[in-house]
């Protein structure tokens, strides 16, 4: 009797409990999940996103280089490199030739991409040599504001040898940096201006010691001091100035802790002729900017330079080093 | 008398009338069970065929007012990967200004001023937080789950932050933000093939919607299998159905003691049945230990306690043997017979002893000492301690399968108790496991057991005479 109760109830248990389990045909309703944290970490564009956009930028900027007209660049470039490019293209209308430096390659041999969740972002991009075998360019797309899309802010040449600090693989994505970064040799903002007086004041400066010297550098000294003897020899002076611009400097932190920073730093070189005689343009680009322009005794050239600085990190021990720049002239005006 | 037992054997086997626990449990329990495994074959079949889930499954909500929309994450992948999106706007008031006005003017000035230009409708997949800036200031409708198979859950809401006053405003297709985007006029439609729970939908109506509907429309490359746990349960039922009607029919007492032995009854009987007739053509000397290979009667059904109390060995007395009551037996006059026998009353003390352990019908005893006098002349002691006596017992030729197996073992393993040592054994186990019933006929039994030797001697005796 004890048994046959007990299957009995048993059985009716078991006919029970699987009907209630099996009484909704479709099953339940799934809920939503929660989302991680993890989920707000992801990078900002995948590499497919970033090629599409490198691809479709370039495609305009390439347009403008055929037409070697500057009217729809604002479309694909801002910042530093919108002045660079304006005033090449500039350059190229007089000259009939677009200068070979402003060759962008297609190809890629790494891109950063940021996982910052707000506005401004910028994305790294390091492109293979040209088929000429001109350097590396590092290239730098930023996107102002949501609403806004990528746009190419600036572009370096990488110095030949120069040594790139690592950075974390795109679909993992690394983290931008900024200008008051600290736990670095200085801070990003210190190393532009810091940079900039380097430039102006060469190995008189007071940091100069805090820079392992660079071909940007030391092509800018050589060029410099190459004027200088002609302006000494008909008792002319020079004098070039170098200034960060506020705002605009992309940073990227790398792996290792240090900080990319790509900075523009307008320059102004005045030359002033002696004895009476007029100042002329000192290279093609300048003379094309130039133009038509009445020359006088004093000339002012101004200068767009983009440079990249690796600041590393405090306890490094190392020096910040100079690994990209670009220059160009941008205005020519006889004063 | 060889004849005699032949015809015993011989004897038609009588069906016997089922007990009460065997009726309830072929006449209802498992009936029961059969309706159940036949109902839930019936609901797995349903649930395989006309009842099976849908593997399309399209969910609507309808929206007004609002520009935008945002699926949120987790909600495109919620029933699968596969995933296509609609998006259908009635009626849409452009707006005064935003991202397409600022893109048509930046883009199209000839045509600024021209309101032809009817607003797009948009569906873009991206990620939780482009789209929270994409948002930023503007009111908007979640679309946060599912309420029923049906029917998407939505919620209103402002998105922080302030809105952009960038003049490089993209129009709304052409954000590089997006992953994927699909535009038309008045209605678009969006198919994902790999949804991802960190990806939201985010829809433009391209202004201010008064009534759109959001249609999202899964294809489930899985769907809930509800047929097999209802098959599992019908196997489930119908074994318990048939177990219902066999083992659980059988009394629980001779089920255990059939288990235990791990011998069909059948075979068990059949080779009860053969070796009673080979003992009984070879030589008398094996017959006393056929009575002890017989533990049943000749119907098959086990002659324990409860078929003699419920009468069912009534009339096996008409076709068998004849069979000797002990009850009636006058133990006082036989007791001073024996007393009166002197030496030879030890011995036959010792074999009735002996006797009470063996399972021996009276009729084949009556045989086997009718054939001893005639051949020897004095009745010998009757050895017992076979290879067969812990299994034969020694309930004394009126049971062996009963729930009585245990104690008689007890009993049987001491050939010289007495009635009383008996009754203690018997006590005790009636204290461990044996039906109430049992316990209380074990008296009985022994004084059956006792008995049944001395009526041996008085029909030995009859026969000499």
């Amino acid at each position: 009797m004890k048994r046959r109760s007990l299957t009995a109830a048993t059985a009716a248990v078991l006919a029970l409990g699987m009907t209630c389990a099996l009484g909704a045909c479709e099953g339940t309703v799934p809920t939503v999940k929660a989302p991680t944290s993890a989920a707000s970490a992801t990078p900002d564009l995948t590499e497919a996103q970033e090629r599409q956009i490198r691809t479709d930028l370039l495609a305009t900027i390439k347009e403008c280089n055929d037409t070697k007209d500057p009217t729809n660049l604002a479309q694909a470039m801002s910042g530093p490199e919108l002045e660079i490019r304006t005033s090449e293209l500039k350059v190229a209308q007089k000259n009939g030739n677009l200068d070979p430096k402003t060759t962008i390659p297609d190809d890629l041999t790494q891109t950063v991409i940021p996982t910052d969740n707000g506005w401004p972002r910028a994305v790294f991009s390091i492109t293979t040599t040209t088929e000429d075998q001109q350097s590396e360019r590092l290239l730098v797309f930023t996107q102002g504001d949501a609403r806004e899309n990528y746009r190419l802010w600036g572009v370096t040449r990488l110095f030949q040898g120069a040594k790139m600090p690592k950075f974390t693989v795109p679909t993992i994505g690394s983290q931008m940096g900024h200008e008051d970064d600290t736990n670095l040799v200085m801070t990003p903002k210190e190393a532009v201006t810091r940079y900039a007086d380097v430039l102006q004041h060469g190995t008189k400066s007071q940091y100069a010691g805090d820079f392992d010297a660079d071909y940007f550098r030391d092509n800018l000294t050589q060029l410099s001091a190459t004027v200088q003897q002609g302006m000494e020899r008909n008792k002319g002076t020079q004098e070039q100035t170098f200034t960060p611009v506020e705002g605009q400097m992309q940073v990227m932190r790398s792996s290792d802790g240090g900080d990319l920073v790509v900075a523009q730093i307008d320059s102004v070189w005045t030359r002033t002729a002696g004895e009476g005689r007029e100042s002329q343009p000192a290279s093609d680009a300048e003379r094309a900017i130039f133009a038509d322009g009445k020359a006088t005794s004093t000339m002012k050239a101004t200068y767009v330079n983009v440079i990249a600085l690796y600041v590393p990190p405090e306890k490094s021990g190392q020096k910040v080093q100079a690994v990209g720049a670009e220059r160009q002239v941008v205005k020519v005006e006889a004063v | 008398m060889n004849d005699g037992q032949q015809e015993e054997t011989r004897a038609p086997r009588r069906h016997p009338v089922p007990s009460r626990h065997a009726k309830i449990m072929r006449g209802i329990v498992t009936p029961i069970f059969g309706l159940l495994a036949v109902t839930c074959i019936v609901f797995g079949i349903l649930n395989q065929t006309i009842w099976k889930p849908s593997r399309e499954i399209t969910a609507v909500a309808h929206v007004g007012d609002t520009r935008y929309v945002i699926v949120d994450p987790g909600v495109l992948d919620l029933v699968d990967t596969l995933v296509d999106m609609r998006a259908e706007a009635a009626s849409v008031t452009p707006a005064a200004n935003g991202a397409s006005t600022v893109d048509d003017t930046a883009t199209d000035d000839a045509n600024a001023g021209d309101a032809a230009k009817e607003p797009q409708t948009c569906i873009a997949i991206t990620s939780p937080k482009d789209a929270s800036g994409w948002l930023a200031g503007e009111p908007y409708t979640r679309v946060t789950g599912l309420d029923t198979w049906s029917t998407l859950s939505t919620v209103k809401e402002k998105a922080q932050g302030t809105a952009s006053a960038s003049t490089q405003q993209v129009a709304f297709a052409d954000s590089d933000m997006w992953a994927d985007t699909s535009c038309g006029d008045g209605s678009a439609s969006l198919r994902l093939s790999d949804a991802k729970a960190t990806q939201v939908a985010i829809i433009d109506f391209g202004g201010d919607a008064s009534d759109a509907t959001i249609s999202m429309h899964w294809t489930r490359q899985s769907v809930p299998d509800f047929a097999m746990p209802w098959y599992f349960g019908g196997g489930l039922c119908a074994i318990l159905a048939v177990l219902s009607a066999s083992v659980f029919a059988m009394d629980p007492e001779s089920r255990r003691n059939r288990f235990a032995k791990f011998v069909k009854p059948r075979e068990k009987k059949e080779r009860e049945e053969e070796t009673t007739t080979i003992t009984a053509a070879v030589a008398g000397t094996f017959a006393s230990l056929k009575p002890r290979k017989r533990p049943k009667s000749a119907d098959g059904k086990p002659r324990g306690r409860h078929g003699r109390h419920a009468g069912a060995a009534a009339p096996e007395s008409e076709d068998g043997p004849q069979i000797v009551d002990p009850m009636s037996r006058n133990l006082v006059a036989e007791q001073a017979r024996h007393a009166d026998d002197g030496p030879a009353r030890t011995s036959s003390s010792d074999a009735s002893s002996d006797e009470a352990t063996s399972v021996i019908t009276p009729e084949e005893l009556q045989a086997y000492f009718a054939r001893l006098v005639e051949e020897t002349g004095p009745i010998p002691v009757v050895r017992t301690d076979t290879d067969e006596t812990p299994d034969t017992g020694d309930n004394g030729g009126t049971s062996d399968d009963d729930g009585a197996a245990e104690d008689a073992d007890t009993v049987g393993g001491t050939a010289e108790n007495t009635v009383e040592e008996v009754v203690e054994n018997t006590d005790r186990a009636e204290d461990t496991d044996t039906s109430e019933d049992t316990a209380a006929d074990a008296d009985t039994d022994v004084a059956q057991a006792t008995v049944t030797v001395d009526t041996a001697d008085d029909a030995t005796t009859k026969e000499n005479e």
